[in-house]
């Protein structure tokens, strides 16, 4: 289904079909952000591109809040769109101008993070994928181009991703899990934020965007080579989206008092299987007379 | 049969007076170094008594030489101080290693302040002070600490080879006016089947093919310190300094050039011998095999006759130079041990076959005290040994692995020695007696002859029979020896250098 | 700059003094390799502080290695929660045991006069650095917990990128100070190792578990007649077997990974019905537009011209996109004289197919690498990676019975004109003849 409006979008289905369309598919895989967007709706690019790392009046995500830049002036909001271009990929000037409209003319309170429809989703195995795909045109765009071969996705289901998310299941790509860095309810790594709240924070879309980006900091070299398919975005999302409230996890392990107790141990056994070691022989002699 | 030649020796222990001339002759040339203070690579100790390392031959402390495993069909030699895999554990910390305390700390004397000590009241005294620190010290122990049974009650009374005595012997050996005591000189047995080479984890320790001098590379070893607790003997010292263990060469730069070992030469009571053995490095670790009680004539039996023409073609076969086989015909070491048989390896138990016999001493034996005259009655002549003041037992746990028979063939051996040169010179005794002594001695008037000139008139010539040696390194390439005294102690020109 | 100083000069520069001064130092003073033991002058410190450090430090060191060298293997190992745990703990116990170890050591080497005669400055200056670095593990450990499993993806690709000369520092320049600050300690410690006591690790005797107890050394050449052979075969055996060891250890570490694959294959676990029956289609669908492709290659060749479109839906700002007679892609723009443009799609950069819509400068853009060609000219902006125009295609316009209203050849000359009222009808080609000019 996405796929054909996909390709009806670019217009260009005529005589060799295939071939267009398998050369424009090695097109998207090679750059996905940067043709699909002419004349699209600024709203679903910002969510598609921008809200991954920034909310409206949402607060500090890993960026900065963007309520302010309406304030900002023209020029100096235009370079700055342009500066993200590292992370977004390309921008054509007709993107650039319609995001600075947005931003200009957002309202902070009806930024989509704040009234996000993830909550209509149930905690295990929501629709979530149809969820994003119903009321986002350019997530269906994304989902065409990094899911290239997979024509159609699976219901996400927040289980699949909860394993995905604790290195139960490893991913397709072999990307880290996402348990060595970040935590939910406190349990995980801790180099990175907790996402327990996330889905309160970052609109579905956003939250598979940014799953399957990873446009942060450490995250984006780290999944250059190990891209996270749509799929498996969709189940991470549908995961972070269902732990509202604490999640009765496996127990939080005592790395430090195992660690120690270790240590111990090891202290023991040398002590104990070095008490035979020789102390000064001249201590054993002892005087007759 | 793999027939190899090992320049060997033996220490006659009745001619030794225990004047520490071979310790000072070996620790001036080659000891004589920062970090090697404490090292003497020659020593002599007094009998009874500890010993240096204190306590050495105690080896359930040290855990130095073999120990025979497995039963009777797979009996197996292993080394009591390690295996192959808990070598790597004791790489970082080794339990049996003996420290700086159980040799002593090393000291000199401030002996400048004799001279610069400001003008007083008191005479000026020069204070010992660390050879290693540099501060003073309190002087605790020594390299002959318990010579001439000094402090006996401590050291004395602790010998290891007491252990199985009754009270009674043990009364009998320290009863006043009647005490005993014996000197043991000691040198690195070079054994012929060596613990210290079989635990270095680098591989560099090795024993000499062409006469059996057991060195250690020194660009090789790494300081795993294994080889100290490994050799039964305690002849491998740490130096502190360079963080390498160092022991006897055997004075290979000087055996090379055909000169004598610098004990050797300038022991004063003549009572050492040098000469070469051949042997049949092929059923070594076998011969190690047997019970305690059969260690010495096992270790005999895999020396080869000299004089066999069999044995001889297959030394030469093996590459053994004809100046050797030659060495080993006239080797004084060949006729105490093999022909003679009064040579006795010391603490054979330890399997590593050493390669250096002593001559037990006969004297305290004989000096039996009767109504306040030494003497010994004639008529009950060998009874003597029963009762004499250095216990057989003891002498046997030395010499023999605890076999009491074969110190007493050996001193009846000797004593028949003497009374016969003694009838023949004072003509006091009973010639019957004498050759019912010879017989019981399992001697003749010729053997006693030959022994009796090789152990009191021998010549220089007689006692060291030294064949041309290959070379270890080009020592004429270095420079005088006296101009690298004091700094460098292993016969070649590099001095020794502690790692950064 | 900072970090490729400190991340990519540091490194090389400490691996090569590294390995080279360590070789230098062996070949020119083998005496100074030694473990310059200590316990020779106190014992009992010695114990309590070099075996926990040791032991410590050996499996850290271990886990480092496998971690770096089968990063896979390692990554499945630690994917499992129980054993992350279970790593993450030990790993911890010891390094609790590596701080305690030098803590000891360092006191017992400050506090006795005996060993103070046997301390250099190297040796404080070892133990100041290995203090940081496991102090910095240690921190690691707490605050960025969870490092064996993260570091498969940040330190572990730096670490090849180091290896394969291909130094990319990105993997690592977002990590937080903690991990970097470790990372230049290791490059440090290597850095010191010929300088210091630390060449005592390349001496660990490895061959005394193969070797027979006693060492024989000949001078003379007795083994070379006598015991030639045996000794010869006795020697090879060995080598070969030190090789054997090396080459399967090797290829064992580095096997592990290949054979996790093979593994995963056989028992990992199966494609769902759903999932197979869409590869199978894929697969399917891929076999028959080669076969597609293969019989419109081949219909072309027979054809004389190629329908690329009806004039009239040509439009000046969004191309269509075509297939030539070579099989590669063009656009089809209708010009300003109302006349068809026709231009190659293949960027001349690296053969990507370039976009079809026009931006306001009249240029159509290759996204691979953000290259904007001019359709008029052919010609890529200055700063593209591109630097050849785009070619431009002839083409001839027929009307409905096939009669030739027009033509233009790949040089732009142009013959004919189309009539206003045909220009509804009228189809634009390409023509084989043009295109063999071309």
């Amino acid at each position: 289904m996405a796929t054909g409006k996909e390709i009806h979008s670019t217009g260009t289905r005529c005589i060799p079909q295939r071939v267009v369309a398998a050369s424009l598919m090695t097109l998207f895989m090679a750059f996905a952000n940067c043709s699909n967007a002419f004349g699209q709706d600024s709203e679903a690019l910002y969510r598609e591109k921008c809200s991954g790392c920034h909310s409206i009046g949402g607060g500090d995500l890993v960026g900065p809040d963007l309520a302010r830049t309406a304030t900002w002036p023209d020029s100096e909001l235009q370079e700055s769109i342009k500066r993200m271009e590292a992370n977004t990929g390309p921008l054509t000037d007709a993107e650039v101008n319609g995001l600075k409209a947005y931003l200009k003319n957002a309202k902070p309170k009806a930024d989509s993070a704040a009234k996000s429809p993830s909550g209509t989703s149930s905690p295990v195995s929501s629709p979530g994928g149809k969820d994003a795909s119903t009321t986002s045109p350019a997530t269906d765009a994304i989902s065409l181009t990094a899911a290239a071969g997979e024509t159609s996705a699976e219901p996400a289901s927040a289980e699949s991703g909860r394993k995905l998310f604790w290195g139960d299941e490893a991913f397709k790509n072999g990307g880290l899990s996402c348990i060595a860095c970040h935590s939910v309810d406190g349990n995980g790594g801790n180099m990175a934020p907790d996402l327990t709240g996330i889905s309160q924070k970052m609109a579905a879309p956003a939250l598979v965007s940014a799953c399957e980006h990873t446009p942060y900091k450490v995250m984006k070299t780290a999944y250059k080579s190990h891209t996270i398919l749509h799929q498996e975005a969709l189940d991470l999302q549908a995961y972070l989206s269902s732990l509202k409230e604490p999640h009765s996890q496996p127990k939080k392990p005592q790395v430090a008092l195992i660690g120690c107790g270790f240590a111990g141990v090891v202290f023991a056994i040398i002590a104990f299987g070095y008490r035979g070691r020789n102390k000064s022989a001249r201590s054993k002699l002892q005087r007759r007379d | 049969m793999d027939i190899r030649a090992q320049v060997s020796m033996v220490f006659h222990l009745d001619k030794c007076i225990g004047c520490h001339t071979c310790s000072v002759a070996c620790k001036n040339v080659w000891t004589d170094r920062p970090g090697a203070e404490y090292m003497w690579w020659n020593n002599v100790e007094t009998k009874p008594g500890t010993g240096f390392p204190t306590l050495w031959e105690d080896q359930n402390h040290y855990k130095g030489g073999w120990k025979l495993s497995g039963n009777n069909g797979s009996r197996k030699l292993e080394l009591r101080s390690q295996n192959k895999l808990d070598s790597f554990v004791k790489l970082f910390y080794n339990p049996n290693q003996p420290g700086l305390e159980d040799y002593y700390e090393p000291w000199t004397y401030k002996y400048a302040d004799l001279f610069d000590s400001e003008l007083g009241t008191d005479q000026p005294t020069a204070i010992p002070v660390s050879q290693i620190t540099g501060e003073p010290v309190d002087i605790e122990a020594g390299p002959n600490w318990d010579d001439d049974l000094s402090g006996s009650p401590i050291y004395a009374e602790n010998d290891f080879n007491l252990e199985g005595l009754s009270e009674e012997e043990r009364e009998q050996l320290f009863e006043i006016e009647r005490v005993s005591m014996m000197y043991l000189p000691r040198i690195c047995n070079h054994c012929a089947n060596p613990s210290c080479v079989a635990s270095c984890p680098s591989g560099a320790l090795y024993k000499r093919g062409e006469d059996g001098i057991v060195l250690i590379n020194q660009d090789v070893c790494r300081g795993w310190r294994a080889c100290i607790s490994a050799c039964p003997y305690k002849k491998i010292y740490y130096n502190w300094k360079t963080g390498k263990s160092e022991k006897c060469i055997l004075c290979y730069p000087k055996l090379e050039t055909g000169q004598i070992p610098n004990c050797f030469q300038s022991c004063v009571g003549r009572i050492r011998y040098l000469g070469v053995l051949l042997y049949d490095a092929d059923r070594v670790a076998e011969a190690m095999k047997v019970p305690d009680q059969s260690l010495v004539e096992s270790q005999r039996s895999v020396i080869c006759d000299p004089f066999d023409e069999n044995i001889v073609a297959l030394a030469k076969k093996s590459g053994i130079s004809d100046e050797f086989i030659k060495a080993a015909q006239l080797s004084p070491v060949y006729k105490y041990v093999m022909k003679w048989k009064i040579a006795l390896p010391l603490h054979v138990e330890y399997r590593t076959m050493p390669m250096l016999f002593y001559v037990p001493p006969l004297l305290p034996v004989m000096g039996k005290m009767d109504n306040g005259i030494y003497d010994n009655p004639v008529d009950q002549f060998f009874t003597s040994l029963d009762k004499s003041r250095l216990p057989i037992k003891y002498l046997a746990r030395l010499f023999s692995a605890g076999n009491e028979e074969i110190i007493e063939s050996v001193m009846k051996k000797l004593m028949a020695v003497r009374y016969y040169k003694r009838s023949l010179d004072m003509s006091d005794l009973d010639i019957v007696m004498v050759s019912r002594m010879m017989r019981e001695g399992s001697t003749t008037p010729q053997e006693a002859e030959e022994i009796y000139r090789l152990t009191a008139l021998p010549t220089i010539d007689e006692r060291f029979v030294i064949p041309e040696i290959q070379r270890e390194e080009a020592i004429e390439s270095s420079c005088n020896p006296e101009l690298c005294k004091g700094s460098c102690g292993l016969g070649i020109n590099q001095a020794p250098g502690r790692g950064l | 700059m900072i970090d490729s100083l400190l991340f990519i000069a540091l490194p090389y520069l400490a691996i090569f003094v590294g390995v080279f001064g360590s070789i230098y130092r062996m070949r020119t003073a083998p005496m100074t390799y030694s473990s310059l033991s200590s316990q020779f002058l106190e014992s009992k410190g010695l114990m309590w502080g070099s075996l926990p450090w040791h032991i410590g430090i050996t499996v850290i060191l271990l886990a480092h290695v496998i971690a770096f060298l089968a990063p896979g293997f390692w990554q499945s190992l630690v994917s499992h929660q129980t054993v992350l745990a279970a790593v993450e703990s030990i790993g911890l116990g010891l390094s609790i045991l590596c701080l305690l170890g030098l803590i000891i050591l360092g006191l017992r080497r400050l506090t006795s006069a005996k060993l103070q005669a046997v301390t250099s400055v190297m040796d404080l200056v070892v133990i100041l650095l290995l203090l940081l670095q496991v102090g910095l593990g240690m921190a690691i450990a707490v605050h960025c917990k969870w490092g064996s499993a993260w570091c498969s993806g940040t330190t572990t690709p730096y670490l090849w990128s180091l290896v394969t000369f291909q130094p990319d520092v990105t993997h690592i320049s977002d990590l937080p100070l903690l991990v970097k600050a470790h990372i230049v300690g290791a490059w440090l410690f290597i850095f010191v190792i010929p300088f210091s006591r630390l060449v005592h690790m390349f001496a660990v005797p490895v061959e005394y578990l193969f070797r027979p107890p006693q060492n024989v050394v000949w001078t003379n050449p007795r083994k070379f007649n006598a015991d030639n052979q045996h000794f010869v075969k006795e020697e090879a055996r060995r080598h070969f077997l030190r090789a054997f060891a090396g080459i399967a250890f090797g290829g064992f570490l580095l096997s592990v990974g290949t054979f996790r694959n093979v593994f995963s294959f056989f028992f990992g676990p199966r494609l769902g019905r759903k999932e197979e029956t869409e590869l199978m289609e894929l697969r399917l669908s891929r076999l028959e537009s080669t076969v597609g492709q293969r019989k419109l290659e081949l219909e072309r060749q027979a054809s004389n011209y190629i329908l690329v479109g009806k004039l009239a839906e040509l439009s000046p700002e969004n191309g269509k996109y075509f297939i030539d007679f070579k099989m590669q892609p063009a656009i089809a723009f209708k010009g300003k004289d109302e006349l068809p443009l026709l231009i190659s799609a293949k960027c001349t950069h690296l053969g990507c197919t370039v976009g079809n819509k026009v931006d306001q400068q009249g240029r159509i853009l290759c996204p691979c690498h953000v290259s904007y060609f001019d359709i008029v000219s052919g010609e890529p902006n200055a700063e593209a990676p591109a630097k050849a125009p785009l070619p431009h295609l002839g083409w001839v316009i027929m009307d409905e019975r096939g009669k030739v209203l027009a033509r233009r050849d790949a040089s732009g000359k142009t013959s004919g004109d189309v009539q206003p009222e045909l220009r509804v009808t009228a189809r634009v080609y390409i023509s084989k003849d043009q295109e063999g000019k071309a």
